[in-house]
Order: structure tokens, then C-alpha cells, then sequence
């Protein structure tokens, strides 16, 4: 079994083939964030953080970023508050439909963006909602509930109720049962779920694609306008800067949810 | 092993032809010979020079402690693992190089490794299909080895259907049906409870007896190698200690560390001095006669615990016999048999098993002699390292 | 875009939390109504924001300008539309072909490989999971430019220049790279879950290492290979900025069409009627692909 074989050699070639091929992309951005001449040109002949400067100092992409951040993080409490209740119901409930309405919880995973943007779009057209920061919250909360209900009801699923009885006959309340004994155990479901939520806000970009305004735009939303219509290289900082965000927020979180569990 | 012992998934099947003993399946087992086989990973030896011959037809079982080498060396034999030095001979042919699928050996997972994507029909069919048997024979097969394990109804299940004692014998079934001339089972009634693996040991070998295949068997229960076997090879770090029939290995163990493993004993160590007709060990300051010889002089003596009897404190031994003062320190009553814990004048401890009907008027707290002959003593070299495999 | 990010199992099987089996019921949850309540305040926000939209898209499908079948008509009879619809089906068929292939080797080496390389192919496979669609897709647009890095290597060794960029091969390969982790993830929970000692049991039966794999691995792997699958073929039905940044206008796919008919054209019944289709079809392999699954799942579930 141990002897060489040409089919484990190209195997893991493969692998490594692939795995390069799986982030050498994504790392691309990041040198050319630091380029010295006005172009998209890769590798960059010279250096410079001109491009950095030029994002801090650029009203839209600033506003741009602060939209995303408010947005994100609006959803993220929303979408957190509505999907831990949700899934708390959908756990404990006794009632018909219980499997309609989770089917309808993920349901938003499975429609095809665009279909969703432009009936979104002509609602926001009725609402007035068009380029309104409560616009940008809900239509990413429903984006994001699927993906905020699947961990928590996960760990719901794996919590011992029992240990809610046993709160209660030391004498805690409803209330102060949830906070301090069920809450504390779920929360590594919750703090992926809360994880899902920013990030689905702040990647998304179809739907605000529609119901952006020139008043209001996210940051995904005015990197795809960049990338239509200029080749001027501060979008690859904005990226540049997305990726470390990201890449420290899911380690952070990864690392926390870890420790968490460790604990349990 | 009673009739008591059977379990209640045993559905007594109408054996086909019980009493002739003869099998569709029968066939000729094969020889297997290992000399000096190794298997190192790194620096260390899983396997070390391990040389060995299982003659055709023969139950050999490899018993030893968890990690001394018995899965590896079945697996070296298999063709899963490849050995670093030695040689493997079956029927006098070198098969190191060949690959493990054309060994054509039937081999029983511990966990069965059945398929769980297949019935048990086509389970048991799959050997079959890689040797190209058509159809109406595979279907023969099939019921020949379904009746011998008495499943014959249970074809069109799947492997999750049945309960862990069928799954077992669902692999068994699979692994005779296109007749091997060897059967290799790694520890094949290890995840079953008690009374299910009394029968099927009963079933295992009835089914070797109708075979005629040669079994090789690795299990670390003692008992269920003195039920199966015809020879045992004693495993221990990666070394054969010995190689014996049950009753070879019991009354004359090569080492201390066998004598251990199998049964149980007392041990009385010492300084062994040659005599004329034998040795003479140190033991608590009296000189304790043995006929055996060794090399060296740190010796220890063991004695089974039947062959011990319990005296008066005042008898005085017959010539041929040796004595040592004891003070009985408990008492196991076993219905068939009572036990008596010992405690010799140097604190170590001894064993002593009267049959019922036998049985001295002997209390807790007695002080008492302990006689036995000098024939029943086996002389082996002391080995330091056994307590800590044992304690 | 949260339709890239698809697929509950795959969500579930990233998530780094620790579930602990066996749900311990206890009676405690007398007449469980009470608990339903909570479910109302989501199912309101996704009935306004998300179930009202979609029936929007309908009925405007079905009464813009006019009441009738009439866009489904001009859909169905314009052969521009139809082709686009086949573009959109053969582009996601490859994309899912092309995932499938690279993935398997993939995954299955994450199931031998030791603890330190699995983590760091893990790692690979979740860096690009997290990192933003907008971001990935532009990296794209720059590696494909016809004087890109793709073309300078292959020019290196004597090949091309191939154009990349505004070519249905360019969307194939950035959407390959987008959607793999949903390859390989669902493949991965699958793979590691097979018995690793059925493979030597096949071998002593006699059965050569190929035929061992393809006769009882491949089998048992299917239920990961057809949840990757399916949810790398629905995501890439639906996928709008890949194919509008790395794609040719003249070949768009139905979610291109979608937006410029809206977007552009204004027409919300044709756009309408093109995306009730595009629902249509995804609801429809869902549904194929979940019956081929659960009869999978009742023979290989233990
Ligand atoms: N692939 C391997 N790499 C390194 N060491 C190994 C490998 N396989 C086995 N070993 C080591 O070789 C020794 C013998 O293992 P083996 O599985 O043969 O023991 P065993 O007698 O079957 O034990 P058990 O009764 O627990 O099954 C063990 O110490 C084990 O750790
Ligand atoms: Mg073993």
C-alpha cells in the first residue's frame, strides 16, 4: 500500500494545482493594490501607496465604505434578532407548517439573484425605499436570515433542554433563563450566524445594484461601476482592503467559536 | 458454550447436512510460512523477525497484548501492508509482490467492512463478480454460503438490517464463498457482547472444521484462543514469544511473560544454582527444586495454580516435593472450584485453585504451608520488564 | 450577492461551531404554541421583502403590458431568447462538469491526507468561500486581460495569447473558481464519513485498486456529488456579475438579459417572464436533484 504509485503522484498534483488556483487569485489584488503607475497592469513595474491615499481621500469610495459598514452592521443585528428567534421557534414549536415556514426561511439561498433584484426593485419603486438606507437593511436581512437560521437552529438542535428545567427550579425566570443559561450555550451558533449576516451584507452586490442611487451606493455596488468603467487601480485597494477585513473577521470568529466549544 | 450460550438472533437454522460435515465450499487450505519477517515504521518495529508456519488446514491464532503486532502481521499476509525484511511463502510461492486482490485469501474485518451500498446477496456476490463467475454459479455460491452461516433468508437485506452478529457473519460469508485457501480474521467478534461471541466462536469453528481451510486468527482474548485453536502464536512487542498448542503453552511456557499471558500462576523468583538433577532456586531463604536448567542465574519459577496444595503448617513435604510457608489472605468461592489468595513470608503473592469436593478446611488468616512437586515447577529466566505489561 | 453563497448543508458543514448530536426533548414545551410566535417577525420580513417581490416578478410577467401570456410568447418564440437560455444551461453544465472534476481528487485527498495537510487544504478551499464575490471577480478581470498574468505564463512557455476575457471559457474559469468550495465542501462531508476499510475488504475480494474505487467508493461518494452539484449548477444558472465583468455582451446569459431588459429596456414583463422561467428551471432541478438524492440516502444511510 505504502509503495509509490502514479495515480497518488498526479493526485496530489492535482491538489496542489488547484489549491494554488483557489487563492493565488484572490492574493493577485493585493500587490497590484501598491502599484506606482495609474494602471491595472499586473505585476506592477513600480511602487507606490498613492492608491490608499487616493481611497481615504476620495469622498465616494468613503462613503461608499461607510454605507457598506452601516448596512452590514444594521444587518447583522437585525438579521441576528429575527433568525435566533426564528430558529427558537422553528426548534420548539408544535404547530403545523412548522416545515412551510423553515422552507421559506431558506428559500432566499435558492433564488437566482437577479430575480430577486428586480422584484425587490419594483417594491422599493412603490415604497419610495429606492437608495434609502432602511432599503439596503431589508433587502440584505432577507438575504441573510437563511444563513443566520441554519447555525443557531444547529446549535439549538444540540442544546439539552434539560438544562433549561434545571434554571427554572433554581428559581430563574423565562427571561433570565434565555440570557443566562441557553444564550450563553448557543452563542457559538449565534456568533456564526451574526459572522454570515456581515458578510452577506457586505459581499452583496445584485440586489443593490438595483436599488442603489447615486446618493447611495455600497461599497461591492461602486467597485462593480469601477470595474465597468475605469481602470484606476484604487479599486484594487478597496479589494485589498475587503480581503484583509474578511480574512481577520473569520479567523477571529473561527477562533472564538473554537474557544467556545473548547469550553463546552 | 452451553446450549444456554446461544443468542436470540441464533435462529437454530435446519442444517442442511448436518453430521456429514461436508461443505459446497470445502476446498484444500494452503501452507503459510514467515521467516524473519519485519515491518519497522521509522525506527520502530511493529513487526520484528517474526518467523512462522501454518500448516494447511491448521486454526492458528495470534494472541497477544493491543499494539504487539498481530494486526500488522495479518495485514502483512493480506497484502495490505508490505513487509521491510523477510519473506512470505504460501505453498511454497514468494508472494511478497503480488497484490493484495490477487492473494485470493478471505480476509473478516473487525468491523466487518461490509458494503453498506449493497445487499447482503450482492455483498457476498461482489468476490464472485471480480472473478468473472456467471450468474446461475454466483447464485449457487451465494446459497451455499448463506446456508453455512445459517442466513439464508437474509440475502435481500442490506448490511444496516441486520444485527451486529449477522453483519459478522454476513463477512464470513463473503469471505469463503469463492473458497480461499486461506481465511485471515482480525479480532471478528471483538465489537460483540458475551454470550453472541460464545456461539459464534462454536460457528467459527464448525466452519473451519467444514472447510478444511487454513484460519489464521488474531484476537487478545486468551479464552477464545484456547476455544478455537489448534496452534497459538503468543504476540509481544512485535515478537513471537512462542508458538504451541493451548496445552503446550499452559503447562510449558517458553517465558515468563507467556506464562503470564495465558492462565494464571504464581511466580517465585530468584538465584538459580544448577543441581544434579536440575536447579535450585533461592525463594524466602529455602532452596526450591525445579528440574528445568537456564541460562543465567536470575531465575523465576511458575507453578499453575492446581498444581498447589494447601498443608497444615506443621507437614512436612514428601521427597520430590517443595514447600513454602503462606498465610492465606482471601478466599474466592467459584462453585466448581474454590480460589486462595496467598501471601508468601517476602510479602509477594501466590495462587491456589481446589477443586470442589477437594477442598481443605482452610480460613482467611490460616497459616499455612503450600507443597507442590518439583516436577510441576517451570524454570524460566526472570524477566523485569513483564510485571509492567500485567500491572 | 447571497445566491453565490448557496446551499444550507454547505453553510452548515463551513461553520466552524461544535453541534452535539441527540436533542434531549423534554416535556417541558407544553402545547409549543407559544414558541411559534417567534418565528412571526421573520416570516413578515421575508413576506414583504422577499415573498411580495417574487410575486411581483410574476404577475408582472403575466400583466405587463398587458394582460396574457404574451411575454412568455415573445420568450419562447424569439430564438435569441432560446439561445441565451441553452448558453445559460451548457455554461452552468460546464462550470458544474469542470468543479466536479477538479474537486473529487481534491477532496478525497483531504480524507487521506494527515491532520496538517487537510487543514491547510481546508483553508484554501475557505479563504475564497469568504472572500468577497465583487472581489474574486475582479481579480479575475484583471488575471484574463488579453495582456494578463494567464497570458504572459503561457506566452513564457510558447502558448497564446488566448483571448480569456469577454469569452464564455473566461466565465467558465472565474466561475469555476467561485464555486468550487461548494464542490468540494459537500464532497468532503461525504468522503470522510466512508468506512476507510471497505477499500482493503474490496481488495482481499479480489477486486484490483481501480475497480475497488469505482465499485464501492464512487457509489457511496454520490450523495456528495450530487449536493455539490446541484448547488454549483442552480448558483451558476442564476450568476449575474461573473458573467456581466468577465463575459461578452454579445453572449450573455438569462440573468444578463434579466437586468438589461429591466434595467435598461424598462420591460418588466419581459424581464419578468425571463425570470419566472430562470425560478422555473432552478425549482425544477432542485426537485430532480432531491428525489435522486433521497432514494441515494435510503441506500447508503446506515
Ligand atoms: N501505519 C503505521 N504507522 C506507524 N505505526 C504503526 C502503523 N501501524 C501500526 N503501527 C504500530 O505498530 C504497532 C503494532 O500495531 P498492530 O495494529 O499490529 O497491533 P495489534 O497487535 O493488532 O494491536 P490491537 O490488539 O490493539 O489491535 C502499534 O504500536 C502501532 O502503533
Ligand atoms: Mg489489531
Amino acid at each position: 500500500m505504502r509503495t509509490f504509485s502514479w495515480g497518488r503522484a498526479l493526485m496530489w498534483a492535482l491538489c496542489a494545482l488547484v489549491g494554488a488556483w483557489l487563492v493565488v487569485p484572490v492574493l493577485v489584488v493585493i500587490p497590484l493594490s501598491f502599484t506606482g503607475k495609474p494602471s491595472l497592469k499586473f505585476p506592477p513595474d513600480s511602487w507606490s501607496t498613492r492608491w490608499y491615499a487616493n481611497f481615504f481621500g476620495d469622498t465616494a469610495w468613503m462613503s461608499a465604505l461607510w454605507t457598506s459598514l452601516q448596512v452590514a452592521l444594521l444587518v447583522t443585528v437585525v438579521a441576528t434578532a429575527l433568525g435566533t428567534a426564528a430558529a427558537l421557534g422553528l426548534t420548539r414549536a408544535r404547530v403545523r407548517g412548522l416545515g412551510a415556514a423553515q422552507g421559506t426561511m431558506l428559500a432566499p439561498m435558492i433564488v437566482p439573484g437577479v430575480v430577486l433584484a428586480i422584484g425587490t426593485y419594483s417594491v422599493f419603486l412603490k415604497l419610495q425605499l429606492v437608495g434609502s438606507l432602511a432599503g439596503f437593511v431589508m433587502a440584505h436581512t432577507v438575504l441573510a436570515l437563511p444563513f443566520v437560521v441554519i447555525p443557531i437552529t444547529a446549535s439549538l438542535r444540540g442544546f439539552d433542554r434539560r438544562l433549561e428545567s434545571a434554571a427554572a427550579s433554581l428559581g430563574a425566570g423565562g427571561w433570565t433563563t434565555f440570557r443566562t443559561v441557553t444564550l450563553p450555550l448557543v452563542a457559538p451558533g449565534v456568533a456564526s450566524g451574526a459572522l454570515f449576516a456581515f458578510v452577506t451584507s457586505f459581499d452583496e452586490v445584485v440586489v443593490s445594484l438595483f436599488i442603489q442611487s447615486p446618493y447611495l451606493q455600497t461599497l461591492p455596488v461602486k467597485m462593480y461601476a469601477s470595474v465597468t468603467r475605469e481602470t484606476d487601480p484604487t479599486i484594487a485597494a478597496a479589494a485589498s482592503m475587503i480581503i484583509v477585513l474578511t480574512t481577520t473577521l473569520v479567523f477571529a470568529a473561527t477562533f472564538f467559536v473554537a474557544r467556545r466549544s473548547r469550553v463546552k | 458454550m452451553s446450549s444456554s450460550a446461544i443468542s436470540p438472533d441464533a435462529r437454530p437454522a435446519p442444517a442442511p447436512d448436518a453430521g456429514s460435515g461436508r461443505n459446497d465450499l470445502a476446498g484444500r487450505g494452503a501452507r503459510i510460512e514467515l521467516t524473519g519477517l519485519s515491518r519497522r515504521y521509522g525506527d520502530f518495529a511493529a513487526v520484528d523477525d517474526i518467523s512462522l508456519v501454518v500448516e494447511p488446514g491448521e486454526f492458528m491464532t495470534l494472541l497477544g497484548p493491543s499494539g504487539s503486532g498481530k494486526t500488522t502481521t495479518l495485514n502483512i499476509i493480506a497484502g495490505f501492508v508490505s513487509p521491510t525484511a523477510g519473506s512470505l511463502k504460501v505453498d511454497g510461492a514468494a508472494i511478497e509482490s503480488t497484490p493484495a486482490h490477487k492473494r485470493d485469501m478471505g480476509v473478516v474485518f473487525q468491523h466487518y467492512a461490509l458494503f453498506p451500498h449493497l445487499t447482503v446477496a450482492e455483498n457476498i456476490a461482489y468476490p464472485l463478480k471480480r472473478r468473472g463467475i456467471g450468474k446461475a454459479r454466483r447464485a449457487e455460491l451465494i446459497r451455499a454460503a448463506l446456508d453455512t452461516v445459517h442466513l439464508g433468508e437474509y440475502g435481500h437485506r442490506y448490511p444496516r438490517e441486520l444485527s451486529g452478529g449477522q453483519q459478522q457473519r454476513v463477512a464470513v460469508a463473503r469471505a469463503i464463498v469463492y473458497g480461499p485457501r486461506v481465511l485471515l480474521m482480525d479480532e471478528p467478534l471483538g465489537a460483540l457482547d458475551k454470550k453472541l461471541r460464545d456461539w459464534l466462536q462454536l460457528e467459527i469453528k464448525r466452519i473451519h472444521a467444514e472447510l478444511g481451510t487454513t484460519f489464521v486468527y488474531v484476537t487478545h482474548d486468551q479464552e477464545e484462543a484456547l476455544v478455537l485453536s489448534d496452534r497459538i502464536a503468543v504476540f509481544n512487542h512485535g515478537r513471537i514469544e512462542q508458538v504451541g498448542a493451548a496445552s503446550e503453552l499452559y503447562e510449558r511456557p517458553a517465558t515468563l511473560f507467556v506464562a503470564k499471558f495465558l492462565g494464571e500462576s504464581t511466580v517465585l523468583r530468584g538465584e538459580a544454582t544448577r543441581t544434579g538433577d536440575g536447579s535450585a532456586v533461592g525463594v524466602c531463604a529455602r532452596a526450591i527444586h525445579t528440574p528445568g536448567r537456564i541460562e543465567g542465574s536470575r531465575a523465576a519459577i511458575v507453578v499453575r495454580p492446581e498444581r498447589l496444595a494447601v498443608r497444615p503448617r506443621d507437614h512436612r513435604p514428601e521427597p520430590g516435593w517443595n514447600a513454602l510457608p503462606a498465610t492465606v489472605t482471601g478466599e474466592i468461592y467459584l462453585g466448581s472450584s474454590r480460589k486462595l489468595e496467598l501471601a508468601l513470608p517476602d510479602g509477594s503473592p501466590a495462587l491456589v485453585r481446589e477443586q470442589a469436593g477437594m477442598l481443605s478446611d482452610t480460613r482467611e488468616g490460616d497459616e499455612v504451608t503450600l507443597t507442590w512437586r518439583a516436577g510441576d515447577s517451570v524454570l524460566l529466566p526472570d524477566d523485569p520488564d513483564v510485571e509492567a505489561v500485567f500491572t | 450577492m447571497v445566491l453565490d453563497q448557496l446551499s444550507g448543508d454547505v453553510s452548515g458543514a463551513a461553520r466552524p461551531a461544535a453541534d452535539a448530536p441527540s436533542p434531549a426533548r423534554t416535556a417541558s414545551d407544553a402545547g409549543g404554541r407559544r414558541p411559534a410566535l417567534l418565528i412571526l417577525p421573520a416570516l413578515i420580513a421575508l413576506a414583504a421583502f422577499f415573498l411580495y417581490p417574487l410575486a411581483l416578478v410574476a404577475w408582472n410577467a403575466f400583466t405587463d403590458p398587458t394582460p396574457g401570456l404574451g411575454n412568455f410568447v415573445w420568450f419562447f418564440s424569439e430564438p435569441a431568447n432560446l439561445a441565451t437560455l441553452g448558453r445559460t444551461f451548457t455554461t452552468a453544465l460546464w462550470v458544474t462538469a469542470v468543479s466536479l472534476l477538479l474537486s473529487y481528487p481534491y477532496a478525497y485527498a483531504m480524507t487521506v491526507a494527515g491532520p496538517r495537510v487537510r487543514g491547510l487544504l481546508m483553508m484554501l478551499v475557505l479563504l475564497p468561500f469568504w472572500t468577497s464575490l465583487m472581489v474574486r471577480t475582479f481579480a479575475w478581470v484583471i488575471l484574463l486581460q488579453d495582456t494578463g498574468v494567464i497570458n504572459q505564463l503561457l506566452g513564457a512557455v510558447g502558448l497564446g495569447p488566448f483571448s480569456l476575457i469577454r469569452t464564455q471559457t473566461g466565465v467558465i474559469i472565474g466561475m469555476v473558481q467561485l464555486l468550487m468550495p461548494f464542490m468540494v465542501l459537500p464532497l468532503y462531508a461525504v468522503m470522510s464519513g466512508i468506512d476507510g476499510r471497505l477499500l482493503p475488504a474490496a481488495r482481499s475480494l479480489g477486486a484490483r485498486p481501480a475497480t475497488a474505487f469505482v465499485t464501492v467508493y464512487m457509489p457511496l461518494s454520490l450523495p456528495g456529488v450530487s449536493a455539490g452539484c446541484l448547488t454549483v449548477f442552480i448558483s451558476a444558472l442564476g450568476f449575474y456579475i461573473t458573467p456581466a465583468l468577465l463575459g461578452s455582451p454579445t453572449d450573455a446569459l438569462i440573468s444578463q438579459q434579466i437586468f438589461t431588459q429591466v434595467n435598461g429596456l424598462l420591460k418588466w414583463g419581459r424581464g419578468g417572464a425571463m425570470g419566472v422561467v430562470l425560478l422555473g428551471l432552478t425549482l425544477v432541478m432542485i426537485a430532480l436533484l432531491a428525489v435522486s438524492l433521497r432514494r441515494a440516502g435510503r441506500r447508503v444511510s446506515r
